[in-house]
């Protein structure tokens, strides 16, 4: 885009003065020209101009002569083989490292030259790439200290949600089978034993029912160990949700219907924390470590006015 | 190993569809639709970096034992974006995201959130050795091929270059001779750890197994150019395993395999291969001479047994139990057919070799002759999903081949297709299969002895339990006795065990618990295959089953019923039972015969998965497929031999 405007200011030039030269006839007439012509602030201008130009174009020349140089030092050879045996575990050999040089001048040229046509502009996955390299660059710059025994214990109990298990439940059934009759009768039949035992003191009583094919009694089962074992059923509802200690039923399950002791339920504990410091310590520096991010972050985006326009519509 | 297989018969025609401006969704595993895949792929964030993570205990002293042995549900057979077809079809997710899934986690497939009903109990994800990790590596920008003209092909959107990757790829894998640009070995490697270090950061013993695997893919090619499956996922007890995977480019021939799984058990782990899909095979899987061409020998048989006990009988390409055409008289042998060669429209031989019912009297016709049975196969079920995912359950299922059979999105092209351009389509896909292993407890070393003792058995998907034990002593009060179990073993054989000699009547124990998430029983049936002077015949038993039905004069068990309701795609366990539990003894028992004895239990019908998907949509049922299936478990075999 420069190169033609460079020309044609030469041309102007070279046009302009040789012209009038000719035409002169002695060479006091001939300053007296001069002398009004360079007192002409339209031709000062343009001279001024002039120089101007061939200035700018001449830096910029030297900076394109510069940009069109690579250079491929010790330093960017020794980044190539460092990266080379991150990936590989390995030194690459000398055909690879040249193949990997050619690669880096081919690369960088092809890169220069798409800038320079701006194929960087709107490109959605450049401006995601260096929004992440500008992240990266920018978290984790403090080193974070590892917590005092109270801070340890605080975040631990400020946090119940990290540290919490899966609820469980320990209990005792009842089960009675549709097979070799149906449904309806085995639901009766639970709900006949259910009145016998509404107000008494047992707590476990497989034999009032029929066969059943797994466990009656049950210990620290978690919903998940429900859905393998008895189905993704009401059962699984009842036996986290029902009061404990009763009887409650009939409950189906994906083999019939039940009656349920629940002996003891265990509500999504926390993991004790003397058993299990190396997971809190690594929780807490993980949420340190993004807070600090977040904190960071924050400072920059405080530097920036952001115009929410639509909401203006509503 | 779909599209592989697809390519190496379908290479030029892919090409040229490619090039094809026009391109419809063909209702097909067409590529039109690996070419969504492979821009979806673009600029996906995977990386081949590895993350050096110390072994798991394996041997932890604190897991419960059951001596009478639990029942444990897993996948033996499961792809990952490491996978190069799998990468191909648009999957993303990596063997962590497979584990998770499988241990009840949830994951994003294809844009959707996506959790399975119940958890399964172990995994084993096996990756293609074949380029493994290559493609992922190959599209990462700061990976080994940064900067390459490869990463700019394997990136690019140009249809030009997608058809030159694409039919590279293609290319290769049907000479069967690697891109030495892709097949870089500190790539395999490196993938490889990748496996292994999932695999050990996700086995918590006690709770979940997660085995170390790979599938070799050998599929050599026959006169018609389409390709024979001869595939094995290799599994590993342990992760003392060999720093590089041996792959179909290293050699076709499985007793190459057996070599290098004879080494690396010598200087490492135990080690055991699957054969699977021998309903693809064209008759090689289970054939009476070696690839090589030579006749078996009892060397051969011997070999064979000991690298590969187990076969992989159902399966998300189809079921290798046994056709209508081998076994006219079994009313259930017309379930999840999947006919065609991988990567072709031509039907294979399905006259000899394919099928392991068959193939259990092929074996025992050898073993008379050679003194040694080279087909004592136990069984097993697997998904082989190129999804990163198990998710095989019927009313849960979100395809299985990436951007191929992407049921959130292309159901109606699903529900429409009949026939394909090359291979079955997506519909005939089967959401299917499992493995249950009977073992002490759930961990590597348990699991892994239960597989090779063959104390295992495999289902359709459903969490259906079966037992089964052999011997002479059994009677039929045994069964009322709280302790039957404890006694069936003292007494007798378990599943995937011989019967030693003994006298009368071999009489078996079967017992059936339905998955309380699916549908109830139907039956028990025994399938046994006699072998008596080279010549082989099946006859199957109804030996328990739901309901007051008679058997009619001939024999046959009037059907449990159905009561799907096709168009909402529902059922009622109204028929059926929950357990189905009997004694039976072998009415035609003659002892001078080979025998082979395997149960079958079967569901009432339910919903296919196609069904449950026509039904969300308010579609019609796709015609070509069976709206309803019965679901089922086939046991591995006890065997019977003669005294000489």
């Amino acid at each position: 885009m420069d190169k033609p405007g460079v020309v044609h200011a030469f041309k102007i030039k070279f046009n302009f003065s040789p012209t009038h030269a000719r035409q002169t006839a002695s060479h006091a007439y001939l300053i007296m020209i001069m002398k009004r012509i360079f007192s002409e602030p339209l031709l000062q201008f343009f001279i001024l101009g002039s120089l101007l130009y061939l200035l700018v174009s001449f830096v910029q020349s030297k900076r394109e002569r510069q940009s069109k140089e690579i250079v491929v030092d010790n330093e960017r050879i020794g980044l190539l083989i460092s990266n080379y045996k991150n990936q590989m575990g390995v030194l690459p050999t000398k055909e690879q490292l040249d193949a990997m040089i050619e690669n880096y001048i081919h690369q960088e040229i092809a890169y220069r030259e798409a800038k320079k046509m701006g194929l960087d502009n709107d490109d959605e996955i450049i401006r995601r790439r260096l929004s992440q390299k500008f992240d990266f660059l920018k978290t984790d710059l403090k080193e974070i200290p590892p917590p005092t025994g109270q801070q340890l214990k605080d975040f631990y109990q400020n946090n119940p949600s990290l540290f919490q298990t899966d609820g469980t439940v320990n209990f005792s059934h009842i089960f009675f089978t549709a097979d070799n009759s149906n449904d309806s009768i085995a639901k009766e039949r639970a709900f006949f034993v259910l009145q016998q035992l509404k107000n008494s003191a047992v707590q476990r009583a497989p034999e009032k029912g029929d066969k059943f094919v797994l466990q009656y009694d049950y210990t620290e089962q978690t919903p998940l160990d429900i859905k393998q074992s008895f189905g993704d059923k009401p059962i699984l509802d009842s036996l986290f949700r029902a009061p404990v200690h009763t009887w409650i039923g009939p409950v189906q399950s994906g083999y019939g219907w039940h009656l349920l002791y629940i002996v003891k339920r265990a509500n999504a504990s926390l993991i004790p924390l003397e058993a299990n410091k190396d997971i809190v310590k690594a929780k807490y520096m993980e949420t340190a470590k993004d807070e600090q991010n977040k904190k960071a972050f924050g400072q920059v985006e405080k530097s920036y006015i952001i115009k929410r326009t639509y909401l203006d519509n509503k | 190993m779909l599209v592989i297989a697809w390519t190496i018969a379908r290479g030029d025609e892919a090409i040229s569809l490619l090039k094809k401006t026009d391109m419809k969704l063909i209702p097909a595993l067409s590529l039109a639709i690996v070419c969504i895949g492979l821009a979806y792929c673009n600029g996906n964030n995977s990386t081949t970096k590895v993350e050096e993570k110390s072994t798991t205990d394996t041997t932890s002293a604190e897991v419960a034992v059951n001596p009478l042995r639990n029942c444990y549900f897993g996948d033996l057979h499961l792809h990952t974006a490491l996978s190069a077809d799998a990468n191909f079809f648009g999957a993303t997710l990596l063997p962590e995201d497979s584990y998770k899934f499988a241990m009840g986690e949830e994951v994003e497939y294809l844009g959707q959130k996506v959790k399975r009903i119940a958890p399964l109990d172990f995994l084993a994800v096996t990756d293609h050795s074949e380029y493994l990790g290559a493609i992922v590596a190959v599209r990462d920008p700061n990976g080994p091929f940064a900067g390459t003209e490869l990463y700019r092909q394997y990136t690019s959107k140009d249809q030009k270059d997608v058809a030159k990757s694409f039919g590279g790829f293609v290319a290769d894998m049907s000479a069967n001779k690697p891109n030495s640009e892709l097949n870089k070995p500190e790539v395999i490697k490196s993938a490889w750890q990748r496996v292994i270090n999932a695999a050990n950061t996700y086995n918590k013993p006690g709770k979940f197994t997660a085995l170390v695997g790979y599938e070799w893919t050998s599929a050599p090619n026959n006169a018609n150019n389409h390709s024979q499956n001869l595939h094995r996922c290799v599994i590993f007890k342990g992760d003392k395993v060999p720093d590089i995977p041996f792959s179909s480019f290293d050699s076709q021939d499985p007793e190459n395999l057996w070599t290098y799984l004879e080494n690396a058990r010598k200087t490492g782990s135990d080690v055991l291969a699957v054969p699977h899909n021998g309903n693809v095979s064209n008759g090689l899987m289970f054939d009476t001479k070696t690839l090589s061409g030579k006749p078996l020998t009892k060397d051969y048989a011997q070999r064979r047994m000991a690298n590969e006990p187990l076969t992989e009988v159902m399966q998300g390409k189809g079921q290798s139990e046994t056709h209508p055409s081998l076994s006219p008289n079994d009313e259930f042998a017309n379930y999840e057919l999947f006919e065609i060669l991988l990567g072709s429209n031509e039907r294979g031989n399905l006259k000899k070799g394919s099928y392991i019912r068959q193939a259990y009297g092929t074996g025992q016709e050898l073993q008379e002759k050679l003194g040694a049975n080279p087909f004592k196969y136990g069984v097993e079920g697997g998904t082989d999903y190129h999804s990163g995912i198990s998710a095989n359950e019927e009313n849960n299922y979100p395809g299985s081949h990436g951007t191929q059979d992407n049921v959130a999105q292309n159901y109606k092209m699903i529900l429409s297709a009949g026939e394909s351009v090359a291979g079955e389509p997506p519909t005939r896909l089967s959401a299917a299969g499992l493995t249950g292993v009977w073992a002490e407890s759930n961990t590597r070393d348990a699991i892994f002895d239960a597989l090779k003792r063959k104390e295992c058995f495999a289902t359709s998907g459903p969490r259906l339990k079966v037992r089964l034990f052999a011997g002479w002593s059994y009677n039929a009060d045994l069964l009322k006795q709280t302790d039957w179990v404890k006694q069936a073993y003292a007494e007798g054989v378990p599943m995937g065990a011989d019967l030693p000699a003994g006298a009368g009547k071999p009489k078996f124990l079967v017992q059936a618990i339905k998955d309380p998430n699916s549908g109830n029983l139907d039956r028990i049936q025994i399938i046994k295959v006699t072998t008596k002077n080279g010549k082989s015949t099946e006859k199957i038993y109804d030996v328990v089953w739901s309901g007051g039905r008679k058997p009619d004069a001939k024999g046959k068990l009037p059907a449990v019923g159905n009561t799907v309701d096709i168009k909402a795609a529902t059922y009622t366990n109204t028929i059926g039972a929950v357990e189905l539990i009997g004694y039976w003894e072998d009415p035609d028992f003659d002892p001078q015969s080979y025998v082979t004895y395997y149960a079958r239990v079967i569901e009432i019908p339910t919903p296919r998965w196609s069904t449950y998907l026509a039904a969300k949509h308010n579609l019609p049922v796709n015609k070509t497929v069976d709206a309803t299936i019965q679901e089922r478990a086939w046991t591995s075999p006890v065997w019977y031999t003669p005294s000489k």
